[in-house]
């Protein structure tokens, strides 16, 4: 039987062409979310380690619980004085010791925009005295010495095309200003901190002007030779006392990973999704082209059968065929998953999330899992119409008759699938009218999905019947392009159904950003009372001398800065605005379900409805929560309607302080202008101060809800951008249908042409039907993917009160689907339309 | 039943060929299956082909009806060189000049009877023509079938669709090339005798192949090819007259 499935193989290669591609897309973005999370890994790996450098023990000042999440935390650093160092030298267990500040330090590009905007950190360090413990190595000129001299890293002057000798923009913590290049290094081979911007200032600089008030973050030690590890270890700890971290170089390293460790994670695993969604959709192309293949050699099978093939033997010889499509494509997947991972740091790396690794990492396991999941996808695929096939009877052989596969019980799908609708409509409504809750509307929609997908043969037809309106304009072509895609349903169907799912993904994802969008933007009219925003263009957030300029601008009334705090009630984290309580009302109109804000100036916690109905808060209960200093409680002193506000509570700065929390800058400042400042003299003003500050940007309020809708829309982008790979697969599976049905109908085509059908009609016909075959798609897709979207941003948890379907985008979709219809066309009506005429007439 | 009045046979030849020559592959695997024919056909005759199996009957009909392009020599269908025309043009041609009906697979599944039938003029974007419709299918007996799909026809019927659909736009020629090959003889004669009919009450232009003398007897003119030449031509043929034609070149 083994011969019989790969001679199967080599007479249908064309056919299992498209298979072999929908499994290397499918199995590509498997080997790519691998990849990607694989060098995205070793990249954080190479970086921890060369961050340590040659030092065995690095010591910093113990740091509140809570440690360092991904990326510097905001909070100012825990430091300790210089003379650590000196003491530390006397040790006769160190050879070599040195201490280093580090703080933010932003690089204002020749633009005049800071570098890295809420993307990678933007770091400063002190210069070392000893070169031998700088983890960086200067690649040209010289470490700083003075103030007004920098060195930078290999990385950041690439990008910026600056050399040594250049002035270049920096802010430390006033206005900014022009130091000189004088250095530039890398770190090992790494040009870079994973795309953070690195400045290395000179010691005094450092110790005066990164935040840490003259004092040092960290020291590294060498140790004196022959002394080990744990003796090292001993001596420092025994000399510092209480109140420092004291870790060997590999315990850095693993802290770090650690901490890492589970952002990679999420990555991939989101990766993995939308990888999953694109096999989804691949199986149905997988299955269509089997069903299509086999219904193709039903007389050949017959006649192996009639002349002693058993069912078992034929069912076993096609599934091998399957597998082996499936493998290959695997293989190939893997090799394709390059392209998708470098594909995926291309995109993040345009909208500013620029992640290290270079070189790209492969393991056996990435290429293994891709052939595994293409063997299985299509076996799986292929198992219905495998079984499908072999039941033809083998009389089948000797009949003068079109053979048609026995078809399965089609009124059983029928009735399970208007069940499996009725079953998630019940679902949508009871999430809609009372509070179901995600995980019922998330079964509802499988349930949806599943029904349409069974009942699609069902549906094909009149919705053919509605596209056929327009496409009989196009004359005898678009009937019978009509005719064709209804002459198959479940063909017609399964191909549709493809589509049906990005487009349904598409669809939900568009009306629940749409929704979440508006809602922002109603939020922030109804209760911001401040006229204007200062907000924190990178993470050193706002500096001081910015607050001040800004209070002394005529007509500006009240200047609220609020720090970010954050407390962890069990698994929820509660991110609050840390700010002066009596400036609340002041710059807010919070509409108060429960309490008062009263209770804010004397240490009281005020949280949004989601945070009280998450944790069963009412105002006067009282919540204990892990604050980065320990643990703390707080009594509630109201519950508001949050809806939108990116903070889910409000603390004053001295509670917060009280509970252990550092106060970090600003990230926004709420300003309101008094009641007889012109309100677009005084933001003009405004403006004009901040200047001097390009990494703060000042906004109005639609400008500050602007701002965070273009920052949903960058995200939705991606998403959108993941999901388009599964329309393709989808647009895939179109062309192979119509390229397997155009061979299968060659004689129809041929006497079409005979009786004086033109090229161009034959075309037209083609692609009339693979645009309505995307129509159907698309069409089935929005009629999911709407009501589930429209009742999702219902759901109460989410706090989200509008509703808003944005029918542009969707328009705009459907255009598209009829677009990607045509693309998917052009081949197979090109192949139609260019059939020898009798050839095609006297094909078997 | 209007029918349109029978032309006189004054007209200017449906088709004529000159030194029509179509060769297959090369050299030693030449093949000429139609070798230096030249004819004329008259408008509003009935003319049967006969010839053993691979005599290029076929190549000559498909030369004829504009579905093949002649290695050389001319075609003119209606006064028109069918070796001027590009493939649109052909296609026209065979779309309002020609009607061709095949031995089997000559409809579109997906369509009705009628639709079949109008297939030709829809593809032209013109509508048939009504009285001419009608009495075409009144003179096939095709009136109750009309809105069957092929699958639910008999093998009869399906041809008979299929000559209604040769003839729908009152082309200058129908071949048929063996029409009934598939049919069993009854409904075979009947087929034929409809062929008959047309030539002499709707005045069209048919040239059939069939292997059936007693077929071919009822045409105006019979042609026998061998090897690519037409070896033979009987006019007002009899039943007799063709057997012993046949026989004669079989030896
Ligand atoms: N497409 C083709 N390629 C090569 N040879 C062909 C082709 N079509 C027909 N022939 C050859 O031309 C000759 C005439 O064929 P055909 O016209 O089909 O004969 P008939 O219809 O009289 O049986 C035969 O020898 C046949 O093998
Ligand atoms: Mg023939």
């Amino acid at each position: 039987m083994w011969t019989l499935t790969w001679k199967g193989l080599l007479a249908a290669k064309a056919r299992f062409v498209m298979t072999a591609l929908a499994v290397i897309i499918g199995t590509g973005f498997v080997a790519g979310a691998l990849t990607f999370g694989d060098t995205l890994q070793q990249g954080f790996d190479r970086l921890f380690t060369s961050i340590v450098g040659s030092a065995d023990v690095v010591i910093r000042a113990e740091e509140p619980e809570d440690g360092p999440g991904p990326g510097p935390t905001a909070a100012e650093p825990a430091s300790f004085p210089p003379e650590v160092v000196d003491r530390l030298d006397a040790l006769e267990e160190i050879a070599l010791v040195d201490g280093e500040v580090e703080g933010v330090a932003i690089v204002i590009g020749d633009d005049g925009e800071p570098t890295g905007q809420f993307g990678p950190p933007t770091l400063g360090y002190s210069a070392f005295v000893h070169e031998e413990l700088d983890p960086a190595e200067l690649r040209t000129g010289r470490w700083p010495d003075t103030a007004g001299e920098i060195a930078i890293d290999a990385g950041t002057a690439r990008a910026q095309g600056w050399d040594i000798g250049d002035d270049v923009g920096l802010v430390l913590d006033g206005p900014v200003e022009r130091p000189e290049v004088v250095g530039i290094f890398g770190l090992g081979e790494l040009d870079n901190l994973a795309g953070a911007s690195v400045v290395v200032l000179d010691r005094e600089t450092a110790l005066a002007r990164l935040g840490t008030d003259g004092e040092l973050t960290a020291a590294y030690a060498m140790a004196a030779p022959g002394v080990g590890e744990a003796a090292l270890l001993d001596a420092v700890r025994a000399e510092l006392g209480e109140g420092f971290r004291v870790q060997t170089a590999a315990e850095v390293v693993a802290e770090q990973q650690e901490a890492f460790g589970p952002f990679v994670e999420v990555f991939s695993i989101a990766l993995l999704v939308f990888a999953a969604v694109a096999l989804l959709v691949g199986s149905f192309l997988i299955f269509n082209t089997f069903t299509i293949v086999l219904a193709g050699r039903l007389r050949e099978l017959a006649l192996l059968r009639a002349v002693g093939a058993s069912r078992g033997q034929l069912f076993g010889s096609v599934l091998g065929e399957a597998a082996l499509v499936g493998a290959v494509g695997g293989a190939l997947g893997a090799g394709f998953g390059l392209l998708v991972a470098r594909g995926l740091q291309a995109v993040l790396g345009t909208i500013g999330i620029e992640l290290p690794g270079d070189q790209l990492v492969v393991l056996p396991r990435t290429v293994g899992v891709a052939i595994a999941v293409g063997a299985v996808i299509t076996l799986l695929a292929a198992l219905v119409p495998a079984r499908r096939a072999v039941s033809i009877p083998p009389v089948a052989a000797l009949s003068e008759v079109a053979v048609a596969a026995p078809s399965g019980r089609g009124w059983i799908r029928n009735v399970l699938g208007a069940l499996l609708l009725v079953a998630g409509v019940v679902a949508l409504t009871a999430t809609l009218l009372g509070d179901a809750g995600p995980t019922i509307l998330g079964v509802g929609a499988v349930a949806l999905f599943l029904g349409v997908a069974a009942m699609s043969a069902l549906i094909v037809r009149p919705l053919a019947r509605l596209l056929g309106g327009p496409s009989a304009a196009l004359g005898v072509s678009g009937e019978l392009a009509r005719a064709n895609a209804t002459r198959n349903p479940r063909r017609t169907a399964a191909t549709a159904s493809a589509l049906m799912i990005g487009l349904a993904l598409v669809s939900f994802v568009s009306i629940f950003a749409a929704s979440l969008q508006g809602t922002v933007s109603e939020t922030i009219e109804r209760s911001f009372r401040a006229d204007a925003i200062v907000q924190a263009g990178t993470l050193a957030g706002v500096p001081p001398t910015a607050l001040d300029a800004v209070a002394e601008v005529d007509g500006v009334e009240v200047v609220a800065p609020a720090a970010v705090g954050q407390l962890e009630v069990g698994e929820r984290t509660i991110t609050l605005a840390v700010m002066d309580a009596a400036a609340v009302p002041a710059v807010f109109d919070l509409d108060v379900a429960d309490g008062d804000l009263e209770g804010l100036t004397a240490g009281g916690l005020a949280v949004s409805e989601s945070v009280a109905s998450d944790l069963d808060l009412v105002a006067g209960a009282e919540v204990a929560a892990t604050v980065p200093g320990g643990e703390a409680t707080f009594p509630i002193t109201a519950v508001f309607d949050g809806g939108g506000i990116d903070v889910s509570g409000f603390l004053d700065t001295a509670a917060w302080e009280d509970a252990g929390g550092s106060v970090s800058s600003a990230f926004n400042v709420y300003v309101r202008f008094g009641a007889d400042a012109d309100a677009a003299t005084t933001f003009d003003a405004l403006g004009s101060v901040l200047v001097a500050y390009p990494q703060v940007l000042v906004l109005d309020q639609a400008g500050f809800a602007e701002g965070l809708a273009a920052q949903l829309d960058q995200l939705v982008g991606v998403v959108l951008a993941l999901l388009a790979l599964s329309v393709l697969v989808a647009l895939l599976g179109i062309v192979n249908t119509l390229a397997l049905s155009v061979v299968e109908r060659t004689r129809e085509i041929g006497l079409l042409r005979a009786v004086g059908m033109t090229r161009g009609q034959v075309r037209r016909m083609v692609r009339t039907e693979a645009i309505s075959v995307a129509l159907i798609g698309a069409g089935l897709g929005l009629a999911l993917g709407m009501p589930v979207g429209a009742v999702f941003v219902r759901i109460e948890q989410l706090n989200i009160t509008s509703l808003v379907i944005p029918w542009t985008q969707i328009v705009v979709g459907v255009a598209l689907a009829a677009l990607a219809g045509l693309v998917a066309g052009v081949l197979p009506a090109r192949r139609a339309a260019n059939l020898d005429v009798l050839e095609a007439l006297y094909s078997e | 039943m209007s029918v349109p009045e029978p032309a006189t046979r004054a007209r200017p030849p449906a088709a004529e060929t000159v030194e029509l020559t179509k060769v297959y592959g090369e050299g030693q695997a030449e093949v000429r299956a139609v070798d230096g024919i030249s004819l004329t056909i008259p408008s509003g005759s009935y003319t049967a082909v006969m010839g053993p199996s691979g005599s290029g009957k076929s190549t000559l009909l498909h030369c004829l009806a504009g579905l093949d392009r002649p290695t050389s020599g001319t075609v003119r269908i209606g006064g028109t060189d069918l070796s001027t025309l590009k493939d649109k043009a052909l296609t026209e041609l065979r779309r309002e000049q020609v009607g061709f009906v095949f031995q089997a697979f000559n409809l579109v599944p997906t369509l009705t009877a009628r639709e079949n039938i109008v297939l030709p003029r829809k593809l032209g974007r013109r509508d048939p023509d009504a009285a001419w419709f009608d009495a075409i299918v009144g003179a096939l007996g095709l009136g109750d079938r009309l809105g069957h799909r092929p699958a639910e026809l008999s093998g009869g019927q399906q041809q008979r669709v299929a000559v209604a659909r040769a003839l729908v736009t009152q082309p200058q020629l129908v071949f048929g090339d063996e029409p009934t090959g598939n049919l069993d003889r009854t409904s075979g004669q009947e087929l034929l005798a409809l062929l008959r009919t047309s030539v002499d009450e709707l005045s069209q232009t048919i040239v059939t192949v069939t292997h059936d003398p007693v077929a071919a007897a009822t045409a105006d003119r019979v042609w026998f090819l061998a090897d690519g030449r037409v070896v033979d031509e009987l006019t007002a043929p009899t039943v007799d007259g063709v057997l012993d034609r046949i026989r004669a070149l079989e030896h």
